[in-house]
């Protein structure tokens, strides 16, 4: 009997233990339900998973939904940020520009967007908008100066002095940027008038200057081959066949010249391709000469 | 012994611990059925973002599979085959069971056979077909497989993979009436080398046919006449060029052929897309 007591006992425990964590666990789901999915701080804590995810537009979506709740710059920027990694450059400038007026933010914005009209490579922008700040007593951060002198290397105007434009830069990437500086004042461009005019004078050999040397020493041999058989045609009184030879003779030899100005062009193209391809893994590389971010992605 | 009153309290206790388990649950199968009812209208983008929700908030294993798999199906009906894939591969790494692995496996197939990596969705089908779990399968692979070889434009293997299935398969029928329109790269070539602009004039461009004739004819012409003439180096050059547009009017008839061929297997699709009721890719 007394054993009978005691299970029951035990049961009534275990039953009302269970009816207290029942409670408990129906009012949490309850609240998780209503209020902890969509509450400002798992909104804010799962767009920053997707922005460490790089989701930027859903991260961005999810930022814009928190400010309906809180206002707060540092998710404005971020909010920024993800246009900027998504490529919508204008859109990430506009919102930059509305941090300006934050003394905690507005240096950083003013670099992200001068980052931006870098990434969309508008040089001429990027000068003006370095320019106007230093003329309007604006201080502008060194990162913006590193970034508007970097942004020299992609031009084709001239560059400045050698120490001049190395010493804008951090100690750390000096070294680097001074081999970037001495290629850029050396790269093997060749010039398509030069090319020209060395075919016209020996057919092929301004194919042969841009590097290109079957098809000069084709072009040597081919127009040579056409131009004597068109002469010994005519010297031989069979004129049709003189000048069908001399017809395509004369359209190798311009044809050459006009290939060895675009092949001069092409060898340019390849040269500036390739060495705007290692400018821009530098630049991604470091950063844009910035220090990363600590979002606390893991 | 256990009286009666005690059976009932042990039956409380287990009702009340099971409905503890299924209302802790409640919230992810919310948010799961809204992701759905997403997904169902469209909303693929939103129906995203809350699958991925749900998964970032669930921190248990049970819409490990489900979740991923349905941001796959999201991602291949936007066209995003490559994160698709991605996802699908999460699906098949969390899958419990034979037939959430075959359903995640298949879905990976088709992204492969929508983005034409076809010699992959057929390497995954052979390996498939080779485990003994889906030996009930094989219709199915064979269909993928089918499906894999129209994308790859090898309409024959095809048919006959649909053949395996059912003799009359419509799919078969379609793939061997493609087979029996698309041109003969080979037959072009040949009578290309024969009769200089034939096998243009095979593919219906008459134009370029017509002035490879003339071309050829030309050429041959100027050299013949060089060597009747004695002048046997005219005539080497002539013969010389004659062989660069001999050999170029072959490529032209090639490149005519397969272009030829690219719009009517282009016009089977278009077709298989707008008409075809059967499980597409």
């Amino acid at each position: 009997m007394n054993d009978i007591i005691k299970f029951h006992c035990i049961f009534l425990f275990l039953v009302l233990q269970e009816i207290f964590f029942f409670q408990q666990s129906y009012c949490q789901t309850d609240s998780i339900n209503e209020i902890n999915i969509y509450s400002p701080q798992n909104i804010l804590a799962f767009a920053d998973f997707l922005f460490c995810q790089k989701d930027y537009l859903r991260a961005a979506k999810e930022y814009e939904n928190y400010l309906t709740k809180n206002n707060n710059d540092t998710i404005k920027f971020k909010i920024a940020l993800s246009f900027l990694n998504m490529g919508r450059h204008i859109e990430a400038e506009n919102k930059f520009s509305e941090l300006l007026n934050n003394p905690k933010l507005a240096a950083l914005s003013k670099f992200e967007i001068a980052k931006s009209i870098f990434q969309r490579k508008d040089f001429s922008y990027l000068r003006n908008y370095y320019n106007d700040s230093e003329e309007n007593g604006i201080q502008v951060n060194g990162e913006i100066k590193s970034l508007y002198y970097y942004s020299l290397l992609y031009q084709q105007q001239k560059l400045p002095p050698e120490k001049d434009f190395i010493n804008i830069f951090p100690n750390s990437v000096q070294l680097p940027l001074k081999e970037f500086y001495l290629k850029k004042e050396n790269l093997p461009n060749r010039s398509p008038f030069i090319a020209g005019v060395l075919s016209a004078i020996i057919p092929g050999t301004g194919k042969i200057y841009t590097g290109e040397y079957s098809d000069g020493i084709t072009a040597v041999i081919l127009t040579g081959l056409l131009t004597f058989l068109s002469y010994d045609n005519f010297d031989h009184n069979h004129n049709f066949r003189g000048w069908l030879w001399g017809g395509f003779a004369a359209l190798f030899y311009a044809g050459n010249i006009y290939g060895s100005a675009a092949s001069a062009q092409i060898f340019n193209a390849k040269v500036n391709f390739k060495f705007t391809a290692e400018l821009d893994l530098f630049i991604k590389k470091n950063n844009y000469l910035l220090p990363e971010y600590d979002f606390n992605c893991k | 012994m256990i009286s009666t009153a005690s059976k009932y309290s042990l039956f409380i206790l287990l009702v009340i611990l099971f409905n503890k388990d299924l209302l802790s649950q409640e919230y992810l199968n919310k948010q799961f059925d809204l992701a759905n009812n997403l997904y169902d209208n469209k909303e693929y983008f939103d129906a995203i973002t809350e699958y991925k929700r749900l998964l970032f908030f669930n921190k248990g294993s049970e819409y490990l599979y489900s979740a991923n798999f349905m941001i796959g199906m999201c991602y291949k009906n936007g066209a995003k085959l490559d994160d698709a894939i991605k996802y699908f591969s999460l699906a098949n790494a969390n899958s419990s069971g034979d037939k959430e692995y075959y359903d995640s496996k298949i879905e990976i197939i088709k992204c492969n056979i929508l983005r034409r990596t076809t010699e992959q969705a057929i390497l995954m089908i052979d390996e498939l077909a080779k485990d003994k779990k889906y030996r009930n399968e094989t219709d199915d692979l064979n269909y993928w497989r089918g499906w894999a070889y129209i994308f790859s434009d090898d309409w024959k293997k095809a048919a006959s993979e649909f053949n395996k299935i059912e003799t009359g398969h419509q799919l078969k029928k379609i793939c061997e009436q493609t087979a029996g329109e698309q041109y003969s790269v080979e037959f072009a070539k040949i009578i290309s080398f024969l009769i200089p602009g034939a096998g243009q004039v095979y593919t219906g461009n008459y134009l370029s046919g017509l002035m490879s004739l003339v071309w050829n004819g030309a050429l041959i012409y100027f050299s013949v006449n060089s060597f009747i003439e004695d002048r046997a180096f005219d005539g080497l050059i002539t013969i010389g060029l004659f062989f660069r547009f001999h050999r170029g009017n072959i490529q032209n008839a090639e490149k005519y052929t397969l272009a030829k061929n690219v719009e009517i297997s282009n016009k089977t699709l278009r077709y298989l897309q707008k008409n075809y009721q059967g499980p597409k890719p």
